[in-house]
């Protein structure tokens, strides 16, 4: 019987309805071509199993139930095989039919499957519910890490790759505990079982069947490692052409107005053409390790056709056992497709497994104080006390000392990578120092806890961060909300008043949708001056003590600029403030300029007595670079 | 659209279907040879009869696999070649549009579609080609034969088909919209989860991490529910089916006794319509599920066609007038960017001759880069005239317009690949000597020159491995070896800083004295020299005049100079 066969091919090759797996029967092959390393997986295992335990009596009532489905499954050919003897004595004796024992029979097989019916059922639900349950906590608790991670985390990792881990390996654990363990469980036990009621039926048959086994495993084995140049070098081509397309399409200023599309076309044609060559080439290698393996397996069958016609000629085996035992073979070969893959599938799903928790295992903020701040009564004196800092070993910050007043706007200027972002940063309590204190109104920094601590201050940070949302949303985001809410609490008013002092409302007034205009993921619809005004406007709705900008008008021109500063001065005039810019005429009227060079405070005092002195400040002035 | 594109690959289709048909054909043979085997086999005790059988069933499993073979070499063929020619056809398109076509798209979902979406394409077609067909002719000759061997029997088959595919249908569709929900929810965890890493710092800021969290827990909630309701959907369609096929099995089986005890069916052929009884049910299985991924093929096919229909908006028009006058000029201009309703550009009137340099200045947002995105002909203008040496630049190619005017963009991006490949997208034929020139003149002569790979150096994707100020200066570079008669700077020295700035403009001033360069910036010190410098205000220039001039009568360009005097001083020393 061909069902099994089929039902397993389809859900080999085209994976769960509904989920891509590249093209057709390709998924299968690489899925046993991408072997994942582990490092420990029998550890791995364990905390898998550790994240199943809130749902194990589901799990395991899944498993037992799959067990079950499955020896049922066995039970069922030998059954129609007593039928079928039943009517050879029926036309070889002429005997008359015994109605009563065929009843029986079909009554048992109708209870068998019904009850595979419901346990099939009943345990691919449940086999849902569990790993549905176990990848959304898996994922939530990627998120919450993710937002207790150390910066030193995300200094050192790429975020293609954490967001890979998210995207590719979750899936892959959440598909291999869905579909992949039950039906590989079953795969075993069918194998096993058929296996034994072949022998049962007859040993020598049997043994014939199995025969065949090894030669199509190393088969399919061959196969494989010699596709895998093939697929290979279509990943590389396929990486090539995308990124080149990328290239054409991002760079399409210099692509028109140079004249060359002609060119650019030419050269993706040729990558196009090098792209089909090796894509057709490698789905037929994908495809081809399944008819060779048929092959060997349908000749197999033909030769126990033959075999077995033989001994009931012989009358050593009955019909109804030869039947049975041709259902037996055909059975054989899902479950053994998939035995093939098991392993692959199990190593690859517990090295992303290894993975994910490795992230979950990283470094987090480690909470010092747990004091409360009232935002509103912060005069804001901040004083550094002998600080040291380094982002690596080496310290960067070797007793920083610093005091600004209550109300004081203070510059820090430098050359890229002097520190002055540095300095933000352990005020923001970004980064722990390694030593020394910091002083927020007299009082140890340390021992707020880090959100309160932050209440104190509204930051423009250099990194022009703006989330795919509304520009209302976007503005609203720099509000207090409540624990439940959501940013459309935030009131509307109050998002028009901070673009206004941010001088955005002209450009959003003339943007079609004005403040619902969507920003597409990295606000690409929006040049980046408007983006800087609007993140100015995001900290200018949060009203704190302390402002802190970082290259905020970066890509504002000088005289908006200006009005912006005249906007900060109108929303909170006895604020403290911290400049860091680029351009030194944005900071010329501040109380106070820090200079600093490679993690020193070479300079401090205002802009005159700065070029009085005619030191660092004044050499970096006169040469127009800062 | 997509029989257009398999037109072209018809042989490879119909040899396709042509040997799909034989390897269906061989398929089904083997099981009616099973009934030989049985009936004039085993039942005659005829060993000859088994073994003749037997070798012809050899043969048809041997036709089988060849058959498949030749079937999936014919259609990896027609699959991947309408892929290429897709992807061809929409970068050959994409490539060409001006910016006023483009203005709907994004680059990523031009990205997108020409590789993700041609792709499930692909694999619509693949399946298509290769299961639908193949499904569907495989119960309808499993039910051929079926009736051959005996008519009573097969018309259970018959009648049990459409009520498992009604079924199969019926689960499928109610699957439907939650898989579209599963896709959605995805993305968005994912979109969550990377603006998360991106916005670290700004979330942290403004202590927003619990907020991130919630709406994360919101979306995995959302995947998970749709995910449940799919999969209690589609996970009933195969034990159901399996059932199904079981039950007929068995009705099969019971009817056959009734007719075996009056010895009018064979025990072959008994067999052998349990065998094809179930492996029609099984095909319709498969046919039921594939079906879901045909809604979302056509999201596919959609968003590929829509991009393939869309025309360039901006004409070239039938040359008219023309004089010899050589020079830029822009008469009454009034421009509306698509769907917005205050003016970008209003009544804008100017000219630029050969030797002159004039400049722009302004506020973001004024409309600075608009002029220029006229002038380059990305938009047209909603009134007014612009003409390029003499003539209506609606008249001219984008090849004309590139030869006469050169721009340097404001984004300065570069291209993978070596700096000499870079720069040569200026000028194709640009020898190693004008490339050392140029780059001389942005003042990065010496720092290749002192790197050991020279003019070989390779720019990564993204340019990552270079500085802003470097970017910009080699985007620069890479115009000033265009020969052309106007040379356009869109504020593109504003990564660099004052003193490499002066340089690089004075370069420039010299190499260019006989042309026509136009400037735009943000900066006095850029524009201080230029001949004749308009402010521009909300779309409008507002005053125009030398520097000296503008310095003692426009108020907007007296704040522009307040705000930027010291550092003037500084930069004049």
């Amino acid at each position: 019987m061909n069902k099994e066969v089929l039902n397993n091919e389809d859900k080999q090759q085209d994976g769960l309805p509904g989920v891509s797996r590249g093209v057709g029967g390709a998924g299968r092959v690489s899925g046993l071509l991408t072997s994942g390393k582990t490092k420990n997986a029998k550890g791995t295992m364990f905390r898998l199993l550790k994240n199943l335990a809130s749902f194990k009596w589901l799990f395991i009532s899944a498993i037992i139930l799959t067990l079950t489905a499955s020896l049922v499954q066995i039970l069922i050919p030998r059954k129609i095989g007593e039928i079928i003897n039943i009517f050879t004595e029926l036309l070889t004796k002429k005997t008359a039919l015994d109605w009563m024992l065929l009843g029986k029979i079909g009554l048992i097989l109708l209870v068998l499957y019904i009850f595979n019916f419901f346990s099939n059922y009943i345990s691919n639900i449940l086999m849902v519910r569990v790993s549905q349950n176990v990848i959304r906590s898996l994922r939530n608790q990627m998120q919450v890490k993710l937002n207790n991670l150390t910066l030193n985390y995300f200094d050192r990792s790429s975020a293609g790759d954490m967001v890979s881990l998210l995207s590719n390996d979750l899936d892959n654990v959440a598909n291999t505990l869905q579909s992949g363990l039950t039906s590989s469980l079953s795969a075993i036990v069918l194998l096993i079982g058929v296996v034994a009621m072949m022998i049962i039926i007859n040993p020598v048959l049997a043994f014939l069947s199995m025969a065949v086994i090894p030669v199509s495993y190393f088969m399919v084995k061959f196969l494989i490692k010699k596709a895998k140049p093939i697929f290979q070098k279509n990943a590389k081509l396929t990486g090539d052409f995308n990124g080149r397309v990328e290239e054409a399409y991002r760079g399409e200023d210099i692509v028109k107005h140079y004249n060359i599309g002609g060119d650019l076309k030419a050269e993706l044609s040729s990558l196009n053409e090098e792209l089909y060559d090796s894509e057709w080439k490698s789905s037929l290698v994908s495809f081809v390790t399944r008819p060779a393996g048929d092959l060997i397996l349908n000749s197999n069958y033909v030769l126990l056709a033959i075999w077995g016609g033989r001994y009931v000629i012989k009358g050593i085996l009955s019909l109804g056992g030869f039947q049975a035992f041709l259902q037996y073979t055909q059975m054989l070969r899902g479950p053994f497709n998939q035995v093939l893959g098991i392993f692959n599938t199990i190593m690859s799903a517990l090295a992303s497994a290894e993975r994910v928790f490795e992230f979950l295992d990283a470094d987090e903020i480690v909470e010092l104080g747990d004091e409360v701040i009232d935002a509103e009564s912060v005069a804001g004196e901040i004083r550094f006390e002998g600080v040291d800092f380094g982002y690596t070993e080496n310290l960067l910050f070797d007793g920083v000392d610093l005091k600004v007043t209550p109300g004081e706007q203070v510059a820090i200027v430098g050359r890229t990578g002097a520190g002055k972002t540095t300095l933000v940063n352990l005020l923001m309590r970004f980064y722990e120092i390694s030593g020394g204190k910091i002083y927020i109104d007299g009082k140890d920094a340390k021992n707020y806890r880090t959100e309160e601590l932050r209440k104190a201050y509204s930051m423009v940070l250099q990194d022009t961060w703006l989330f795919s949302g509304s520009i209302r949303d976007n503005i609203a985001y720099g509000a207090d909300i409540p624990d439940d809410g959501d940013l459309s609490n935030v009131d509307f008013e109050s998002i028009k008043e901070a673009a206004r002092l941010a001088r955005a409302d002209s450009f959003i007034e003339c943007l079609p949708q004005g403040y619902d205009t969507v920003l597409t993921e990295g606000a690409s619809n929006i040049s980046q001056g408007e983006v800087q005004l609007l993140t100015i406007a995001r900290a200018m709705i949060k009203k704190a003590p302390i402002i802190i900008l970082d290259e905020a008008t970066s890509s504002v021109d000088t005289r908006t600029e200006l009005l912006i500063q005249h906007g900060l001065k109108e929303l909170a005039s006895n604020s403290t403030g911290f400049i860091i810019a680029h351009r030194l005429s944005t900071i010329q009227d501040a109380d106070r300029i820090i200079v600093m060079d490679s993690g020193t405070i070479v300079e401090v005092g205002t802009h005159d007595e700065l070029l009085n002195k005619n030191g660092y400040y004044a050499e970096m002035y006169l040469a127009g670079q800062a | 659209m997509l029989l257009r594109y398999a037109k072209k690959y018809s042989k490879f289709i119909v040899a396709q279907l042509f040997f799909a048909t034989v390897w269906v054909f061989a398929q089904l043979l083997i099981p009616r040879l099973m009934v030989d085997i049985v009936d004039f086999g085993i039942m005659a005790k005829d060993m000859t009869a088994i073994i003749n059988r037997g070798l012809l069933m050899l043969a048809a499993t041997v036709l089988n696999i060849v058959a498949l073979m030749i079937s999936l070499y014919f259609l990896t063929r027609a699959t991947a070649g309408i892929s290429r020619d897709l992807r061809a056809d929409l970068f050959e398109k994409v490539i060409d549009w001006s910016k006023e076509t483009r203005a709907d798209f994004s680059n990523s979902t031009l990205i997108t579609r020409t590789v993700n979406d041609v792709k499930q394409v692909s694999n619509f077609i693949d399946l298509s080609l290769r299961k639908i067909f193949t499904l569907s002719i495989t119960v309808i000759g499993a039910l051929v034969v079926s009736f051959s061997l005996d008519a009573k029997l097969a018309s259970i088959i018959l009648i049990i088909i459409p009520v498992i595919f009604l079924l199969g249908l019926f689960l499928t569709t109610r699957a439907l919209p939650q898989y579209s929900r599963i896709r959605l929810s995805i993305d968005r965890i994912n979109q969550l989860f990377r603006e998360n890493i991106r916005g670290i710092r700004v979330i942290r800021a403004f202590n927003k991490s619990d907020y991130e969290v919630r709406e994360f827990e919101k979306a995995t909630k959302e995947a998970y529910d749709a995910n449940i309701k799919s999969e209690s959907t589609m996970m009933l369609l195969s034990p159901l089916i399996l059932l199904f096929t079981n039950i007929l099995i068995l009705v099969i089986l019971f009817m056959g006794g009734g007719r075996a005890e009056i010895g009018t069916i064979k025990l072959g052929v008994l067999i052998g319509l349990i065998e094809y009884a179930s492996i029609s049910l099984s095909n319709i299985q498969q046919f039921a599920s594939i079906i879901t991924i045909i809604p979302r093929s056509k999201v596919s096919i959609d968003r590929i066609s829509e991009v393939l229909s869309t025309e360039e908006l901006l004409e070239i028009k039938e040359d008219t007038l023309q004089s010899e006058l050589i020079g830029i000029s822009f008469k009454d201009i009034d421009f509306y960017y698509p769907g917005s309703r205050r003016a970008a550009l209003r009544n804008l009137n100017f000219t630029l001759n050969k030797g002159e340099t004039k400049a722009i200045i302004g506020s973001t947002g004024s409309g600075k880069s608009t002029v220029l995105k006229l002038l380059l002909r990305d938009y047209d203008a909603f009134h007014g005239r612009i003409c390029l040496n003499g003539r209506n630049i609606q008249t001219l190619t984008r090849e004309e317009i590139g030869g006469i005017v050169t721009y340097i963009p404001q984004s300065s991006f570069l291209f993978s690949g070596s700096i000499r490949e870079n720069i040569q997208t200026g000028k194709k034929d640009a020898g190693d000597d004008e490339i050392w020139e140029v780059l001389d003149m942005v003042q990065m002569g010496d720092f290749f020159r002192e790197s050991s790979e020279g003019l070989d150096t390779h720019i990564a994707q993204n340019a990552v491995n270079f500085s802003g100020g470097q970017k910009q200066r080699l985007s620069i570079a890479r115009g000033l070896i265009r020969e052309s008669d106007f040379y356009i700077f869109d504020d593109c020295f504003s990564a660099l800083d004052y003193a490499t700035e002066k340089k690089v403009r004075e370069a420039i001033k010299e190499k260019f004295a006989d042309k026509g360069v136009l400037v735009v910036a943000q900066r006095v010190a850029t524009v201080r020299e230029a001949d004749e410098i308009l402010v521009l205000e909300r779309g409008e220039i507002l005053d125009r005049g030398s520097h000296e001039y503008l310095a003692e009568t426009s108020e907007i360009y007296k704040e522009i100079l307040a705000s930027q005097i010291k550092s003037q001083e500084g930069e004049i020393r």
